[in-house]
């Protein structure tokens, strides 16, 4: 009898704890921002520097981040909110002052970071998004030209907010572009020796406020240069990230354009001769032609036309950026050097890093091009 | 041999690599990587060599003195005394090394799901659970682990597939930069993710068939050393040896770097399997420690009261590490302590056994 009593009691006290409603939060009192920004810290007349008083509480850095709007009466779809702190992860308890929803970084999609910020250096800004256990690392990363605020205060009519757009936007951009997806990991394994990240560049501008305007190229955490999209091609090819997008072409003897749609793949080879490190990049690009506007027929030596037109034009565009590279930025943001690493890292790892040891290197490129189909139409 | 205590071969196998994989395969990557940088699997290959000598050293033992338990064997190699005083200085070492293993367990699991909850009530849930296994008998652990193994195996392709989207294989390269100082202090740190194998010092007794314990046992360590392996080349692969010194815990942080639609945080499933499965580590020191104090006091068929005794001091003793950081100078010194208690007291054991009665000679 006791022992049925004892059970009975467990059961019903159980009852109270497993509901664990004692302290959830309704959906309501929660702000799951969406995307957030940072930039250097800009005193505008009505920023919330006020906030902020004493020597450690300098503002550095404006956090601004978007959350829907989850209360149906609600005029706005989304708040916007900027917040100036001396650090990205202090920024947290300003918001608590002016925010009175539960913040819930969880579910944060994207990063966007102010060019002045990513010039400065971002492996600081971004330190606490790392340390922090909710915050996953598969959030995408971009820079913006210009400041990461501007793009989010900005309103869209053709999706439900700019945040999503963003993240639809950064989300799949290597599906139709050499421009690639880059988390706030794929940024971080890039600190490594020998290796410097490139991020996605946007830009305010289009019929959705914003677009992808090309990619930053960075020094381990500082940005060096931005590159259009006719640059970021190239780099991206050269660099081997998997993507696949369109390549004009010109018909041979006739005035005509054409389209191929390609994927590209990437073989690298390094030895040493002597001091010299020698870099043997391989660029292939296999794919169909999508556009062939002539009445002639596609055979066997059109198709190799528009091959060697797209190769010679790649491998002009791919050795400009290599001659870039190893003479102005002198960094490799090209991710040769962990091939190097990968024979020699005991020795390398100090001073893959040094300017002299990309831009003394010799770089050897052969690209291919293989057209395998050509649609319906020969 | 008390019949609730029985255990069968496989369930020998599935105690053995219960009894080594815990907390600490989650962070073996990071500090592996540390002394060893890309070589920090070979270092998990060269560890895995002491826990395989020390199974056979204790199956060599058990098969000597078979018939005898943990206690009984002790005291005819040692005599009374001696014997007396090296199992309590055995159930000693297995009882601290759990104090530091529910620790690390507790602060593992307020930083990644229950950040608000006292590490107390944590470690007081936790022992609750092992308690109440280890007070059901070595056949319900048997059949515990038995069943959460396959829990294991299912969060292994948790940390497969986020390698798989995401790697580089250069990670693992140059392959011949060996340097044996940083080779010999990366195995060194594996000892504290291969200790555990000593409890078949208690447990060798309790297996039904004497003739199937090396074999279960010697499995049970090749599951275990695949688990490392498979976790810290998945690591390196999408970490770096250089940018994985940075995380604590790599075998949960590379889940968060999958991008699988639907499923979206991958951390939060794997979690949800762990906390079942990391406690097998400490059910199983704390059954055979209390099992060991139990035939000592000749209460194997009682051993509830010893059982809970080991529990509370189980539970006090992990609140007494005040942090992660003293956590990890403890794991160093756990791995020494391994080496001295785990390893080389059962080969000091077998050798004084050879010298009595002969090395041919069966006890």
């Amino acid at each position: 009898m006791l022992k049925k009593l004892l059970s009975m009691t467990l059961l019903i006290s159980s009852c109270f704890i497993l509901s664990g409603c004692w302290d959830s939060k309704d959906v309501d009192r929660l702000a799951f921002p969406i995307v957030a920004s940072y930039d250097m810290f800009q005193d505008d007349p009505d920023s919330m520097k006020q906030l902020s008083s004493g020597p450690l509480e300098e503002p550095r850095v404006d956090v601004t981040v978007v959350f829907p709007n989850l209360s149906a009466k609600a005029a706005n779809k989304v708040t916007v909110e900027t917040v100036p702190a001396p650090t990205v992860g202090y920024a947290r308890e300003k918001r608590g002052l002016t925010a009175p929803e539960f913040y819930v970084t969880g579910f944060n999609k994207v990063i966007l970071t102010g060019e002045d910020l990513a010039r400065q250096g971002l492996q600081q800004p971004m330190e606490s998004l790392y340390r922090f256990p909710e915050v996953p690392l598969n959030m995408l990363l971009a820079v913006v030209e210009g400041r990461g605020k501007d793009i989010l205060n900005l309103k869209t009519d053709n999706t439900d907010n700019i945040a999503t757009f963003l993240y639809t936007l950064l989300r799949e951009p290597d599906k139709h572009n050499f421009i690639p997806v880059v988390t706030i990991n794929e940024f971080d394994v890039n600190l490594a020796p020998g290796r410097n990240p490139v991020v996605p560049l946007i830009k305010t501008g289009g019929v959705n406020q914003a677009f992808l305007s090309g990619v930053a190229v960075f020094k381990k955490d500082r940005l060096l240069a931005k590159l259009d999209i006719h640059d970021t091609r190239p780099l991206i090819l050269l660099r081997g990230v998997p993507a696949q997008g369109y390549f004009p072409f010109i018909l041979e003897g006739e005035n005509l354009q054409g389209s191929a749609l390609l994927r590209n793949k990437r073989k690298v080879k390094v030895e040493r001769q002597e001091d010299v490190y020698v870099f043997k990049l391989e660029v292939v690009l296999e794919g169909i032609i999508t556009e062939y506007p002539s009445e002639q027929r596609i055979d066997q030596k059109r198709l190799k036309g528009v091959e060697n037109f797209i190769t010679a034009e790649v491998e002009n565009e791919c050795r400009q950026i290599i001659n870039t590279m190893q003479k102005e930025w002198k960094t490799d943001c090209i991710d040769i050097s962990k091939y190097a690493l990968a024979k020699w890292r005991r020795e390398l790892k100090e001073r893959v890093d040094d300017e002299q040891f990309i831009s003394q290197a010799r770089i050897e490129l052969d690209v291919k091009v293989k057209i395998t189909n050509y649609g319906e139409r020969r | 041999m008390s019949s609730i205590h029985q255990i069968n071969g496989r369930q020998l196998t599935y105690i053995i690599t219960g009894g080594q994989v815990g907390t600490g395969l989650l962070a073996l990557p990071s500090l592996l990587s540390q002394e060893a940088g890309q070589h920090a699997w070979m270092c998990i290959l060269l560890g895995a060599l002491v826990p395989f000598i020390n199974l056979l050293v204790i199956d060599k033992l058990g098969s000597r003195h078979s018939g005898l338990n943990m206690v009984e064997m002790l005291r005819q190699i040692l005599g009374k005394v001696g014997g007396t005083i090296a199992v309590v200085a055995f159930a000693g070492y297995l009882i601290t090394s759990i104090t530091v293993l529910v620790n690390a367990f507790a602060r593992f699991i307020q930083v990644y799901m229950l950040p608000r909850t006292p590490l107390w009530v944590i470690i007081f849930l936790g022992m609750i659970c092992v308690v109440y296994a280890g007070l059901k008998g070595g056949r319900v652990v048997g059949r515990i682990n038995e069943t959460l193994f396959f829990g294991m195996v299912l969060s292994m392709f948790f940390i497969v597939i986020p390698a798989y989207y995401s790697h580089e294989f250069t990670n693992l390269l140059p392959l011949g930069e060996l340097n044996a100082s940083e080779m010999l202090r990366g195995t060194l740190l594996t000892m504290y993710t291969f200790a555990g194998v000593e409890i078949l010092l208690v447990l060798y007794s309790q297996v039904d068939k004497a003739e199937e314990v090396k074999g279960a046992a010697l499995r049970g360590l090749g599951l275990s050393t695949a688990t490392y392996l498979i976790v810290t080349i998945c690591c390196l692969l999408v970490f770096g040896p250089d940018r994985i010194v940075h995380y604590t815990w790599p075998g949960v942080s590379i889940l968060k770097v999958a991008q699988v639609p639907v499923i979206e945080r991958f951390e939060f499933y794997f979690l949800a399997i762990w906390v079942g499965i990391v406690l097998r580590r400490a059910i199983i020191p704390v059954f055979s420690s209390a099992l060991t104090l139990a035939q000592l006091f000749k209460m194997e068929e009682r051993s509830a009261p010893i059982v809970l005794a080991v529990g509370i001091i189980v539970f006090s003793g992990g609140l007494l590490v005040p942090s992660i950081a003293v956590n990890y100078i403890l794991v160093r010194y756990f791995a020494l302590a391994y080496l001295v208690m785990g390893f080389a007291f059962p080969l000091t054991l077998l050798l004084i056994s050879w010298l009595r009665q002969g090395v041919n000679a069966n006890a």
